[in-house]
Formats: C-alpha cells, sequence, structure tokens
C-alpha cells in the first residue's frame, strides 16, 4: 500500500494525511489541538508514527488523518472551535476541495481545550453537518479540562486571551457546555466518549474533584505518568499507551 | 518531476514565501536594492557568479553604504542607529525564506525544481552586494550558502548541499507551522523584544534579574508578561525541537540561534563564534539559568503540586533548548572549519571592501 500522502494548508492551519487520491467510502480521523498549541507540534511525532506505520496497522488502513489547527487567542468559545471542526468535517463528507472523494465515517480525537471544542459540536445539533452523529467512529479525549483548569487562573488576559476565560475551574462557559450537554445527551445518544488521562497531569488535574462526568463519557483511562503534554506526543510506535488508544478509537 | 499537484506546491510555497517574516522581505529588498538594474536575469539555468558581478559607480557606493550598516556588530562598537538597526532586521528576516526553501528541499518538502526560480530571485535581490553576503557569513546563515549552490549561484562561502532525505517531509512542516505561530504570538514578540534590549523603564532587565533573583521585592512593571512570554517562548520551541532527530536540531536551530544565543547568555566573539557572553553574565548564569532557578517562575498562589509539575516542565524543556544551541554550535563550527572562515577571522577591512 502507497504511504499517505501530505496535503499541508499551513495558511489554513490544517493538514491531511490521505490515501492517494482517496477519500470516497474512507474513515477520516480528526485531531484538534489544545490552548496555545497548534495543528502539528501539539501532538509530537504522532502524524509522523501515522504515516509510517498506518499501511501496516490493519486498524488504521481505512483511515485518513486531519490535523486541525485555530489561532487560541482568535477563539472566543468553544462554539468557535466546533465550527472549524464542522466545516472540515461538511466538506469532507460531501467530497469538497480539499477533499477528493466523500468519506462516510469519522473520528474525532481532541488534546485539552480541543476536546471542548468537540463536546460541544456534540451538543450543538444546530451546527452538526448532516447525519454527523450517524457517521461518528468514536470520540477520543486527552486530558480534557472536566471542570476547567486552575493554571487558567493565572495571567490569563496575557496568555491566550478570551478562551482563557473559559479555562478556568467552574467558568460560565463550562458551567453552561455542562449543563447543555446534560440536557442533549439523552435524546442524541452520541457514541461513547473515550476520555485518557495522564497520572501526572496537573494542568487540568486528576483528582476526584477534578474529575466531573458529562454524559456519554466512559469511564476515564489513565495514562501512568504521563503529564498534559506528553499525552499526546508518542515517544515510539510499536510499545506505545498513545498508540492503544488512538488504536482503540479507530478498531 | 515531482508528484505534487500544482495546488499543492503553491501552497506549500506560499506557506514560506507569506509568513510573518514577508514584511521584511519587503523592507530589504527596498532597502538593499541596487541603485541601478543589475544586468543579469535570474531566469532559467545559467550559474550567477553573484562575486564576479561589475557594478556601476552608484552600485559600488550603494555597496559601500551597506558595508557600514551591514557590519558585522561583534567587530567594534555595537549597532546602535535605528535606521541599521532597521535594514539589519528586514534582511534577517528576508533570510527566513531562503533558509526554509533549503530545508524544505533537504526534507523532501519541496522538489528541488520548485524552488529554483523563487531561489534564484530572493538571493540574487539580497545579496548582489558584497556586505549582504559577508552578513551571511558573519551570522551563519549556513542553509543560504547551500541553497544557492543548489540553485546554480555561486559568490558565497562554497558549501554542499545534502542529498534530500524526502521522509523527513512531516517534521519540515511541523517546524514551520512552529515558526509561523512563533513569530505571530504577541507575548513571544515581547519577550523577544526583551531579550533584544527593548525595554519600557530603566534598568528593566536589571530590575527583572534582580526580582527573579529574589533580590528585590517590588515587581518590574511587566513581570508578569515577561513571565509568560519567556514560558510561550520556551514551550513553543520545545515543541518544535521535539519532533525532531538530533541529526536535525543543529540546521533548524540555526534559525533561532540568535534567541538561544540570548537566552543562554552568549555573543559572538571578533571570528564570529558564539562564546560566552562573561562581562554581561559571567561563566555560569544567563536568562535560562534565572528563570529556571527563580523561585518566582512560577506565579504566586499556585497549587504546590503544580508549581512543581510546571517548574519539572520548564526545566526540561530548557534543557531541550540547550541541547539544540548545543547542536546549533557545533555546527556553526564545524562549518567554519570546512570552509576554512574560522582560519580568517572577519575583519576590519572586511567593512569596507566592497
Amino acid at each position: 500500500m502507497a504511504q499517505l500522502e501530505l496535503v499541508d494548508r499551513q495558511e489554513d492551519l490544517w493538514l491531511l494525511l490521505r490515501q492517494p487520491n482517496g477519500g470516497a467510502g474512507r474513515s477520516l480521523a480528526i485531531f484538534v489541538h489544545g490552548f496555545l498549541g497548534d495543528h502539528l507540534t501539539t501532538w509530537g511525532r504522532l502524524p509522523e508514527m501515522l504515516r509510517e506505520h498506518a499501511a501496516s496497522e490493519p486498524f488504521l488502513a481505512n483511515w485518513d488523518f486531519l490535523f486541525l489547527g485555530y489561532s487560541t487567542r482568535q477563539i472566543a468559545s468553544y462554539l468557535d472551535i466546533a465550527r472549524i471542526i464542522a466545516t472540515q468535517w461538511e466538506k469532507a463528507a460531501t467530497g469538497k476541495v480539499p477533499f477528493t472523494g466523500k468519506y462516510t465515517r469519522f473520528a474525532l480525537l481532541g488534546h485539552s481545550l480541543g476536546t471542548l471544542g468537540i463536546r460541544q459540536l456534540l451538543c450543538a445539533a444546530a451546527m452538526q453537518p448532516s447525519q454527523m452523529l450517524h457517521a461518528l467512529h468514536s470520540v477520543t479525549l486527552f486530558g480534557t479540562p472536566l471542570n476547567g483548569s486552575p493554571l487558567a487562573s493565572f495571567g490569563a488576559k496575557f496568555i491566550g486571551g478570551p478562551i482563557a476565560e473559559a479555562l478556568k475551574p467552574g467558568n460560565p462557559q463550562l458551567r453552561m457546555l455542562r449543563s447543555w450537554n446534560e440536557s442533549v445527551h439523552p435524546l442524541l445518544q452520541w457514541k461513547g466518549v473515550r476520555v485518557v488521562l495522564g497520572t501526572d497531569d496537573k494542568v487540568v488535574g486528576n483528582k476526584y474533584a477534578d474529575l466531573i462526568d458529562f454524559s456519554g463519557d466512559a469511564k476515564p483511562s489513565f495514562l501512568l505518568t504521563f503529564d498534559h503534554k506528553n499525552l499526546v506526543k508518542p515517544k515510539e510506535w510499536p510499545r506505545s499507551a498513545i498508540r492503544d488508544e488512538i488504536l482503540g478509537a479507530l478498531q | 518531476m515531482t508528484d505534487l499537484s500544482k495546488e499543492e506546491l503553491e501552497a506549500r510555497l506560499g506557506a514560506i514565501r507569506r509568513g510573518p517574516w514577508s514584511e521584511g522581505v519587503v523592507k530589504a529588498r527596498e532597502q538593499l536594492a541596487p541603485v541601478q538594474p543589475i544586468p543579469l536575469s535570474w531566469k532559467g539555468f545559467h550559474p550567477i557568479a553573484l562575486n564576479e558581478i561589475a557594478l556601476s559607480a552608484s552600485n559600488k557606493r550603494k555597496s559601500g553604504r551597506l558595508s557600514k550598516t551591514l557590519r558585522p556588530h561583534f567587530l567594534g562598537e555595537g549597532i546602535t542607529d535605528d535606521k541599521e538597526i532597521e535594514t539589519r532586521d528586514a534582511l534577517d528576516d528576508a533570510l527566513t525564506i531562503p533558509q526554509l526553501y533549503e530545508l524544505a528541499v533537504q526534507t523532501g518538502y519541496l522538489p528541488e525544481d520548485s524552488v529554483r526560480e523563487p531561489a534564484r530571485a530572493i538571493l540574487t535581490d539580497l545579496l548582489w552586494s558584497g556586505p549582504a553576503r559577508r552578513f551571511v557569513e558573519a551570522y551563519d546563515y549556513i542553509a543560504v550558502p547551500m541553497l544557492a549552490t543548489r540553485v546554480g549561484i555561486s559568490g558565497l562561502f562554497p558549501t554542499n548541499p545534502p542529498e534530500p532525505e524526502p521522509s523527513a517531509s512531516l517534521r519540515f512542516a511541523g517546524f514551520l507551522a512552529h515558526l509561523r505561530a512563533f513569530y505571530s504570538d504577541e507575548q513571544v514578540d515581547k519577550w523577544l523584544a526583551f531579550l533584544d534590549d527593548y525595554i519600557v523603564e530603566d534598568d528593566e532587565q536589571d530590575l527583572v534579574w534582580e526580582f527573579l533573583r529574589g533580590q528585590r521585592k517590588k515587581r518590574p512593571i511587566r513581570i508578569v508578561e515577561l513571565l509568560v512570554g519567556c514560558q510561550l517562548f520556551v514551550t513553543s520551541l520545545a515543541s518544535a525541537f521535539h519532533i525532531l532527530s538530533d541529526d536535525e536540531l543543529g540546521s533548524y536551530g540555526l534559525i533561532h540561534a540568535y534567541w538561544l544565543q540570548k537566552f543562554f547568555g552568549y555573543k559572538r566573539n571578533g571570528k564570529g563564534h558564539f562564546v560566552k557572553n562573561a562581562a554581561v553574565w559571567g561563566e555560569t548564569d544567563s536568562w535560562a539559568k534565572t528563570f529556571s532557578t527563580s523561585a518566582r517562575l512560577v506565579l504566586p498562589g499556585t497549587d504546590p503540586a503544580i508549581d512543581k509539575v510546571e517548574r519539572r516542565q520548564f526545566i526540561d524543556q530548557v534543557a531541550l533548548l540547550e541541547g539544540a544551541f548545543e547542536a546549533v554550535k557545533r555546527l556553526a563550527r564545524a562549518t567554519r572549519q570546512i570552509t576554512g572562515r574560522s582560519e580568517r577571522p572577519v575583519t576590519i577591512r572586511d567593512r569596507v571592501r566592497l
């Protein structure tokens, strides 16, 4: 099988790894980075590893990978991130440029703030592309701030613009998202959300008080010794806990 | 020949051409432009010898003026004239493009054919004068002469460009994403300006140093912004260096050599080599050490557990930056030895040579 080809749109903040001339009938995994990350370095060598190993991993053979970005300081609410995801999903599902065929199955994988954008999209039915939940294969949230991040309390105005406020513990946007989630999940019933947390992640916390349930979440899995940043940066492929999580999401 | 579509090629070239450094390119092209058009065409494949261009009298005079503006700052007095600083900064920004072209070709991100024309255009526009070429040499823009050789341009120090390694294209894409974000970030920008001696209160650098060392209670005006800017600087660079192999750290790190040098308390000596800036920092101190060891690195009121993790992460990231800076120094030293430049220190005479 040919190596996945690279479609790089730095100016639009996304990169697609796809089977050459592929798309039609294939599956698309969408990766959404977190606070002040970028669409590629947030994931360390993961894009490179996926490109190298996708052909030899049976579970990955039918997947292409879209790394999606946004400028953190231009984001005011989770809805803005949700809209970016929905736009690309819509294009992929309808085979519009830059996609060369209609994707039929999708997985969403997020890190940190990106996970809140994904949660928002799950709740905001009016924003969802047609048949989105039907085509949704899985949702995996790495280092998701279930209860915000204590770190966001400091220097927020200098660090990340308005969205930094939406990362503070118990902030109004997060409370609204949670309430929205609780209201809508019984009706929309999206697939179980996989939550992956690092035991050394002090950015979003991993104590009882931090682990507020969102309806639809599966019981979190904890990766030993991973902190917030290295939770999505695999050091190697064959024996990586991150690989296992990704294969679990895409199988 | 290339397998890339026209659209893909244009997007990749555009991402390099239209980065946060674009303004510098326009300014550098304006300020370094010859008075009279240079009689050479960059189109096609014919060899271009920049050092053999016959300059008109007015272009010789312009070159003479540039020899002052673009003089190596480590020879004699520093650069303090605003106009000179502006021109030098513009050239520095503009040279990002040929450096990225070269790295893009080396990593298979762009095919060599695709950069030939734009590379020949920008190299001849910027480097027709001897002083501009010596600026490239003095400040170790190693990728620039590599690119020049690759596209048939001579007149810079001789160097052999490596064969492209196509499997590295994603690492280049990651680095490019970092670089575009790095130079677009206003907090990082404030920190870089601080490193570069732009201050907002008298003796601000001393005040910050004393505060971080616990020798001063009163907070400097911008301390929170500078703490944030420094941490974003370190995190952004560490994220970029993290994806690179050991062999790549030097060539990519050179793009950030100036800031790494400042951060680790180095300067260039009269030969242009990186040496510890002992007059300012002593033998062991630096901003890197000052921030890493400061009890005030993490803002007051932070949960002790978070404080500990943040501090550890910062120190780990600084160690990664230090490794990259070591690789930069090794590469610069090795290139100077290969090209014989270490045997010929840049001299005052170079400043006046046309």
